[in-house]
């Protein structure tokens, strides 16, 4: 599979697809990676340890029923947070076409608007699960 | 009510209706989400704690009495309650709408010349925020039901909170109830909610609230009216 183009991307939160509200968005991977350089190195020396990851979303929200903006706010307060795919070539998973599938909550959730522009939203959603890349 | 444009959000700070004055306005959310990630997690591991929220409001300086310099100076050294709510793109009947408990926090005036004088404010949660609908808005003249509005039913412990502003008008009382119903009042009559009605003499906000359980369809009813014609705005949510 080709490099793809922003638009191809599907993303869902729970059951809930948001691609058509959704502008901008970054699927961040941390890895930690504690350094561990002595005196007898030379160059830095580093291991690898577990991992975080956040999942950022801007766009337009749609105020209606069962869409953007009611599935965000909805979780505020929500401890079990919400399952979230991310398909960057947005088919299902396969070999050439991964899907980054995980458990998010809500760290932040902005709603904006000036005259002359439309209503515009962004979150950030962290990882509380692990991130699995599907390919099949 | 799907994705809209910016123009004709309507900004409503107590009883007095801010969007004439404003160009800007912003809303956030923060939750606190602590790590508890171990050894033994591969990814990350997050619990969910309260939350905060902030407001932006961003206008045009209008020294006149009663504009918006006026407004936001009353708040310095202000330390009660005040509401903020925002229907965005629009504050008709029907409209989601964001209702804040705020304080303000700071309020620059800016000049540069060529431009005009601009004044913004920031604001801070001080009690819970609600996602709620817009119930009302308009020229009440007599008693009357409004439309009901499918918000959803409220368990028993969670706070269902309404906001009745008055506006201005000329008038001497006005009763006001929010009213319930399962089903729209298709089967199941309206109902007042127990402990949600007020009668209101003057201009200001009746912050009404239930901890009682409460059916998904309510609606805005005046009980009682004396006088010509009154402006309202009523908002109405669940605080989460």
């Amino acid at each position: 599979m080709a490099k793809q183009p922003a638009k191809n991307i599907n993303i869902a939160i729970g059951a809930v697809v948001i691609e058509d509200d959704v502008s901008s968005s970054r699927l961040g991977i941390t890895q930690e990676v504690p350094e561990v350089t002595s005196y007898a190195d030379a160059g830095p020396r580093r291991v690898v340890g577990n991992y975080d990851w956040s999942l950022g979303l801007e766009g337009f929200p749609d105020f209606a029923s069962g869409q953007s903006d009611a599935t965000l706010f909805a979780l505020v307060g929500d401890a079990d947070g919400a399952a979230s795919a991310y398909d960057p070539t947005g088919a299902a998973a396969g070999a050439n076409d991964p899907n980054y599938d995980g458990t998010i909550v809500l760290e932040s959730y902005e709603i904006a608007g000036a005259v002359g522009g439309p209503v515009t939203f962004s979150a950030s959603l962290p990882g509380t699960s692990a991130l699995t890349r599907a390919v099949a | 009510m799907a994705k809209t444009a910016a123009h004709g959000t309507k900004v409503w700070f107590d009883q007095y209706l801010l969007e004439s004055y404003l160009t800007a306005a912003r809303q956030r959310l923060n939750q606190a989400l602590p790590v508890v990630t171990t050894f033994d997690d591969i990814g990350p591991r997050r619990v969910v704690d309260n939350y905060d929220v902030e407001a932006e409001l961003s206008g045009l300086f209008d020294g006149d009495s009663a504009a918006l310099d006026a407004r936001f100076w009353a708040l310095i050294g202000d330390g009660a309650d005040h509401y903020l709510s925002i229907p965005w793109g629009s504050g008709l009947i029907g409209s989601i709408v964001y209702d804040h408990v705020v304080s303000a926090r700071e309020r620059p005036i800016e000049a540069q010349l060529g431009q005009a004088i601009l004044l913004n404010g920031t604001f801070v949660a001080r009690g819970g925020t609600s996602r709620g609908i817009v119930l009302r808005n308009g020229a009440v003249t007599g008693t009357e039901n409004a439309a009901g509005q499918n918000l959803g039913t409220t368990a028993s412990g969670q706070t269902f909170r309404a906001l009745f502003r008055v506006i201005s008008g000329t008038f001497t009382s006005v009763a006001i109830a929010i009213q319930e119903s399962s089903d729209n009042g298709a089967g199941d009559p309206y109902a007042t909610i127990s402990g949600m009605t007020a009668t209101v003499t003057a201009a200001g906000i009746t912050v009404l609230t239930t901890t009682a359980a409460t059916e998904a369809w309510k609606r805005f009813s005046v009980t009682a009216f004396t006088g010509t014609s009154v402006s309202v705005r009523q908002t109405a949510g669940r605080v989460v």
